[in-house]
C-alpha cells in the first residue's frame, strides 16, 4: 500500500522512513523501543485489518505489542501516543493516517 | 556468515525520471565512500532486459556477496532481481532493496529532501544487506493423493478433474449418497440439461474412475500436518481410520435457512421458500394450481445468483405448466453470470413481470389472499399492492454447519458471514490461508452452478500445481529456533497461525516445520526468550535499519 501511495502521487511528510516487515505480527516491543533509542519521534505500526489478516492473528499480536510499548513509553515519561497502530483499508486512508500522525507527533517534538 | 562483506550497489533512475528530484551524482559520491562498497553503478533501467544483462555480468565478474538494489517497488521486482542473483550463483536471499521511486521520488517534491531520504533509504538497505545470510532451498517429497471433503457437484467435479490430472482423489461425503443440493433442483438453465441427468452422469463418472475413491456416510474428524503431508482421521460407518493426503479441497457447500424474523411471516402451504417451491415442482406435489404467484428477492441482502436463477427458472415453469400470473419483486436483479440474462429475457417475453423496491415489502394476509405492498421504484415510488395466492420467499444462505469446527481444526480463517475465508478474493480465490488447503463451490462464497464447475477445475489445478512433481521446493532454516535459548514455553506453538511449529522432545526445543512455515515472523515477535531467528527479517537487521535514523542527528 505504501508503494500504491507513490503510484497515486499521494505525498506525505518526507521525514517518514518505512521499515518493511513481512507481517506486523513480526514487530516486537524491542523494535519499537529501538526506534526511539535512535531518535525517532514516533512509530506507526501499519498493516492489514484484523479480519483480513493472511496470517490470521498477525494484526492482533501487533496491537498487543503496541499497547505494551505505549505503556512503557508512558512509564518513562514520554507520551504513549507516540506509538500507534493503524490498519487502513485503502491507500488514501493510509496516507491520511501518516500525515495526521506526523503532524501530531511532530508537534510533540523531539524525545531528547 | 564470517566471510567479509562485499557490497554491490545497483541504483536505477528509472529512465532518468527520478533524477528530477533526486541528485544521483551526490548519492554516488557519498555512497562510494562507505566501507565495503565493492561496486556501485547507476543504471537508467535496471529492469529492462539490457539492464538485467548488465547486472548479471557485473554480479558474475565482481567479487560481490551482498546485493543492494535501489530502484522501484520490491513488490513488483524483488523476484526478478532475486532470480538474477540465483543465475549469477548467489543465494537469492542476499538481496536487499530500497524503493527510491514509489516511496521517495514520487512522494517527495523537494529535491534536497528527496535526495536525503533516498540516501537514508539506501543506507538502511545496506545495513540490512550486511547482516543477510543465505537460505538454502530443498525439495521435500509430497504425497500425491488429494482429499475432497463434500460429495456435492463441486466435490464430484473436483474429484473428476483431479483424476484426469492423474492425482488420486478421495471424496468424503457425510450423507448416504453423492449429489448434495443438485438432487433438490428442478431445472438447470445455464447448462441446458435436467439436474437429474447431470447428477446421474457425474455420479457414474466418479464411480467408474479407478483413481477416485468415494466414502459416503463418512466424515473428516481431524487433520494434522502440512502441505504435501496431511494426516486425516476419517470416520466411516462408525469405524475410524487414518489416511495421508498431500492436499485437501473443501467443497461442503452452504445451507439455506428461512429467516422468518426478517419477513415477519412463517412458512405455510401458500407461503413457501424457493427451495420448497423447487421440491413441489420437481415432485409435482402442488396441491392447487396457483393463479397469481409473487416472488420476493433481495430482502436477505445477498443478491444470490443461485436464487436469481432459481426464481427465473421456477417462474418460467409456473407460466408454462399452470399459466399462472407471475411477479418477481426485487431490489436489483443481477444477471452477471452465464446464461442469466438470456433467462431473464425469456421470462419477460413469457409474461413474467418484474418490479423493483427500495424498502422491503410488507406482507399481510387477507383470508386466502396474501398482499405484498411496496413502493415501486420503477414508477416513481407508486404504492403497489400485489394480491397473490402463492408467495415465494428467498432463504438466507448460511455457511456449512461444520465451518466453525473445520476452520479451527485446519487453522483457516472465516470471513464475512462466517463462510470460509479465501487467501485473496481476487488473486487466489480458491486458496485458503493455509498452503495445501483449497476451496471449491459455495462453502466460501455464493456462486451459481456454472461458476461452481469452473472453481472445481481451478481448485483441482491448484492441487496439481502443488503436488504434480512429487516434491515441493522449500526454504530450509529460514526461521530457526536456538535450542540453547528455547525454554519450551510453547508461546510460539500457541501463536503460530499456520501450525508450523512442533516440539522436538529429543532436543527439548521448539522446531519449525519448514514446509508449513509461511514466514510471517509472528513466532519471532512473540518469543519471550528471543530464541527464534528469522534469517531475512532478524531483529538485528531491523535494528540496523533503524540505526540510520540515529545518524541523522
Amino acid at each position: 500500500m505504501a508503494d500504491e501511495a507513490g503510484r497515486m502521487r499521494l505525498c506525505y511528510s518526507e521525514g517518514v522512513r518505512i521499515v518493511p516487515v513481512p507481517c506486523i505480527g513480526r514487530v516486537s516491543v524491542l523494535h519499537i523501543l529501538k526506534a526511539f533509542e535512535y531518535g525517532a519521534e514516533g512509530v506507526l505500526v501499519l498493516g492489514c485489518p484484523e479480519e483480513g489478516c493472511h496470517h490470521i492473528s498477525g494484526s492482533t499480536r501487533a496491537k498487543e505489542k503496541v499497547a505494551e510499548a505505549s505503556a512503557l513509553l508512558t512509564e518513562i515519561g514520554l507520551d504513549g501516543e507516540r506509538v500507534q497502530i493503524f490498519t487502513p483499508n485503502s491507500t488514501p486512508e493510509l496516507v491520511r493516517i501518516i500525515s495526521e500522525a506526523s503532524e501530531k507527533i511532530g508537534a510533540l517534538g523531539l524525545t531528547v | 556468515m564470517n566471510q567479509e562483506v562485499k557490497l554491490g550497489i545497483f541504483i536505477c533512475d528509472c529512465g532518468a525520471t527520478l533524477a528530477k528530484n533526486i541528485d544521483f551524482t551526490e548519492l554516488k559520491q557519498k555512497l562510494e565512500t562507505l566501507p565495503d562498497v565493492e561496486y556501485l553503478s547507476i543504471s537508467h533501467s535496471l529492469c529492462s532486459p539490457e539492464g538485467q544483462e548488465t547486472m548479471l555480468s557485473e554480479l558474475r565478474a565482481k567479487a560481490i556477496n551482498r546485493v543492494v538494489v535501489a530502484a522501484c517497488s520490491s513488490e513488483l521486482y524483488e523476484h526478478i532481481f532475486a532470480a538474477l542473483l540465483e543465475k549469477a550463483g548467489l543465494n537469492p536471499y542476499l538481496l536487499s532493496m530500497a524503493n527510491i521511486r514509489e516511496q521517495c521520488s514520487w512522494v517527495t517534491p523537494d529535491k534536497d529532501k528527496a535526495t536525503q531520504k533516498a540516501m537514508e533509504q539506501i543506507k538502511m538497505a545496506i545495513n540490512r544487506a550486511r547482516l543477510l545470510e543465505p537460505v538454502e532451498s530443498k525439495d521435500v517429497p509430497v504425497n500425491k493423493e488429494v482429499l475432497v471433503v463434500g460429495g456435492g457437484i463441486a466435490g464430484m467435479q473436483t474429484a473428476l478433474e483431479l483424476s484426469q490430472l492423474n492425482l488420486k482423489a478421495t471424496i468424503v461425503e457425510k450423507g448416504k449418497a453423492l449429489g448434495g443440493k443438485l438432487s433438490q433442483l428442478v431445472a438447470l438453465s445455464p447448462l441446458k440439461s435436467p439436474p437429474e441427468e447431470l447428477l446421474a452422469a457425474k455420479v457414474k463418472a466418479v464411480t467408474e474412475r479407478n483413481n477416485v475413491e468415494v466414502l459416503t456416510s463418512a466424515e473428516l474428524l481431524t487433520l494434522n500436518g502440512q502441505a504435501g503431508d496431511f494426516a486425516a482421521k476419517i470416520t466411516k460407518d462408525g469405524q475410524e481410520f487414518f489416511h495421508n493426503f498431500g492436499a485437501v479441497i473443501i467443497a461442503t457447500g452452504n445451507e439455506a435457512q428461512f429467516p422468518s424474523q426478517i419477513y415477519g411471516v412463517e412458512l405455510s402451504s401458500d407461503i413457501v421458500s424457493q427451495e420448497q417451491l423447487e421440491a413441489m415442482l420437481r415432485l409435482s406435489t402442488m396441491t392447487k394450481v396457483p393463479n397469481r404467484v409473487c416472488f420476493i428477492l433481495d430482502v436477505c441482502g445477498e443478491h444470490s445468483r443461485t436464487h436469481t436463477i432459481s426464481a427465473l427458472e421456477t417462474a418460467l415453469i409456473l407460466r408454462r405448466r399452470f399459466g399462472s400470473e407471475v411477479y418477481i419483486v426485487c431490489q436489483n436483479l443481477e444477471v452477471d453470470s452465464s446464461g442469466i440474462e438470456q433467462l431473464y429475457r425469456e421470462a419477460r417475453n413469457r409474461g413474467v413481470l418484474f418490479l423493483k423496491f427500495e424498502q422491503p415489502p410488507r406482507i399481510s394476509r387477507d383470508n386466502a389472499q396474501i398482499n405484498v405492498q411496496f413502493q415501486d421504484s420503477l414508477t416513481a415510488n407508486e404504492e403497489v399492492i400485489i394480491s397473490c395466492d402463492l408467495l415465494v420467499l428467498e432463504s438466507k444462505l448460511l455457511p456449512p454447519h461444520e465451518a466453525q469446527t473445520v476452520s479451527s481444526m485446519l487453522n483457516i480463517g472465516l470471513g464475512p458471514g462466517d463462510f470460509y475465508q479465501e487467501d485473496n478474493v481476487h488473486l487466489f480465490p480458491v486458496n485458503s490461508a493455509k498452503k495445501g488447503i483449497f476451496f471449491a463451490g459455495n462453502c466460501h462464497t455464493e456462486i451459481d452452478l456454472s461458476r461452481v464447475l469452473t472453481e472445481a477445475s481451478n481448485a483441482a489445478l491448484n492441487a496439481y500445481q502443488l503436488l504434480s512433481t512429487g516434491k515441493i521446493a522449500t526454504d530450509v532454516g529460514r526461521v530457526t529456533v536456538a535450542p540453547g535459548k528455547c525454554t519450551l514455553c510453547l508461546t510460539c506453538i500457541r501463536y503460530c497461525p499456520h501450525g508450523a511449529i512442533r516440539v522436538d522432545h529429543e532436543n527439548r526445543t521448539a522446531q519449525i516445520i519448514d514446509i508449513a512455515c509461511e514466514a510471517c515472523g509472528i513466532c519471532a515477535g512473540v518469543c519471550p526468550a528471543k530464541a527464534i531467528t528469522f534469517k531475512d527479517n532478524s531483529d538485528e537487521q531491523i535494528w540496523a535499519e533503524l540505526e540510520v535514523i540515529g545518524e541523522r542527528r
